[in-house]
């Protein structure tokens, strides 16, 4: 991927996304201009990669508690 | 039917066992609190000052929150799987300035704060909106 088409995502209205991508362009930009190092560059680009596993897990837990509720309602209906 | 009721109640239990596995864990007073407080650590985050004392802050918090969830025994392996990327992100960083081998930086600081603002909001998202 492009720096071109990070830029064109970190400026699009696709939410988490553009997140991402601005995040990346920052990482990369202060990765060029030396003010942080190679390793801690690999380490906030990992974080982003765990900031997607989190995500899953937050998701997860958010539609199985809105299964719970809705059963809930269901049952007390019947 | 000894054989059929053993495999009746083995038909039931691995019934109950994957019903168990679309349940989340649920409210917790404590849970709630504790992640508040870890998003206020990360919020409350200031790189011009010492990141060491800051950063052990969070980790120690995260972590209160991670044996506390783990003392309180089944059902909370989703909260669990929650904070272990936050705790990854952290640990990290802990052990950068933990070391002491190289100066604190203020730009890697602030990147992995904003990234921490993330993780945080969406985690206490997730632990608070529970049933």
């Amino acid at each position: 991927m492009s720096m071109q088409t990070l830029y064109e995502i970190a400026g699009s209205d696709k939410g988490w996304a553009a997140q991402r991508a601005a995040m990346v362009i920052a990482i990369t930009e202060q990765l060029q201009a030396g003010n942080i190092s190679n390793d801690e560059a690999r380490e906030l680009m990992l974080d982003l990669v765990r900031m997607d596993q989190l995500d899953a897990e937050a998701d997860d837990i958010e539609l199985k508690t809105a299964l719970v509720q809705a059963v809930f309602v269901v049952s007390k209906m019947v | 039917m000894k054989k059929l009721f053993l495999l009746f109640t083995f038909t039931l239990l691995s019934g109950c066992a994957n019903v168990m596995s679309y349940v989340p864990s649920f409210w917790d007073d404590n849970q709630s609190s504790k992640i508040i407080d870890v998003r206020l650590d990360i919020t409350r985050l200031d790189c011009s000052q010492s990141q060491l004392p800051q950063v052990s802050k969070i980790r120690n918090d995260l972590e209160w929150f991670r044996l506390y969830s783990d003392s309180k025994g089944l059902r909370q392996t989703d909260v669990l799987n929650l904070i272990k990327p936050m705790q990854d992100t952290v640990e990290d960083w802990y052990k950068r300035v933990a070391l002491g081998t190289q100066k604190e930086n203020s730009v890697y600081c602030e990147l992995k704060k904003k990234i921490l603002i993330e993780q945080s909001a969406r985690a206490s998202k997730a632990v608070l909106g529970r049933f």
